[in-house]
């Protein structure tokens, strides 16, 4: 390879999904065991090589929210839900870090496709369900004030 | 309520956002990858300093750090800058 590479078609050279999801799920065990700024490493890694691949911005998404920086994990759930709209987890992220930055107009819309999409019963997942529930019970109490 | 102390609390009672990432993956599947991954380690290592523009420089210098951490993990040592071929 040449020195004076551009780099870009490097760095998009394609890791294989398989790749991706293994580097991901150390990502993951990593956030699971508390250790965020490795997380945040590989996380950012991944948005980086592959940026089209969702579950790396989720992970972004929380690594942020975790460090404290909400706009941060807003914006990287935001982008995970650029790329896959009909996402609830995506969705899920958004809503979590609007209504942290008390943006209650955004979270609500989404609060209403999850739940739209629950009610329909295209969602089954019990943790999402669960955290749509706590997320509403939380948007309740700020449109209340 | 029923639950079992012995088992400790549940994944989604700690931490609801973690519960909601997808599980993905293994990584026990990375050690096969060891010779790639240090491959492409070393060859963005080799351009991270001839980059352009900076925005592409980013984005390698965030590769190489992810490269460098999961090897890190796997225990396997990137060559350190002025070490021997």
């Amino acid at each position: 390879m040449s020195s004076s590479s551009s780099g870009s078609e490097f760095v998009r050279s394609s890791y294989s999904k398989d790749e991706l999801v293994d580097i991901y799920a150390l990502g993951k065990m990593c956030l699971e065991t508390g250790q965020v700024r490795k997380a945040e490493v590989i996380m950012s890694g991944l948005n980086a090589v592959a940026p089209d691949f969702l579950p790396a911005w989720l992970g972004t998404a929380l690594v942020q929210g975790t460090l404290g920086d909400m706009e941060a994990s807003y914006r990287a759930a935001e982008r995970a839900l650029k790329i896959s709209p009909e996402s609830a987890e995506a969705m899920l992220f958004v809503v979590a870090a609007a209504l942290t930055l008390n943006d209650t107009t955004t979270a609500g819309t989404l609060l209403g496709e999850v739940g739209e999409l629950i009610q329909s019963s295209k969602i089954s997942d019990p943790n999402v369900v669960r955290f749509y529930k706590m997320q509403l019970a939380r948007y309740q109490g700020r449109a209340r004030v | 309520m029923s639950s079992n102390p012995s088992r400790g609390p549940e994944p989604f009672s700690l931490s609801p956002l973690l519960s909601l990432l997808p599980s993905l993956g293994s990584v026990t599947r990375l050690e096969l990858l060891v010779s790639s991954l240090f491959a492409r380690y070393e060859s963005v290592e080799a351009i991270q300093g001839s980059v352009e523009p900076q925005e592409q420089r980013a984005r390698v210098a965030s590769e190489a750090a992810m490269l460098r951490q999961i090897l890190d993990w796997l225990a396997v040592q990137p060559k350190q800058e002025g070490d021997d071929e």
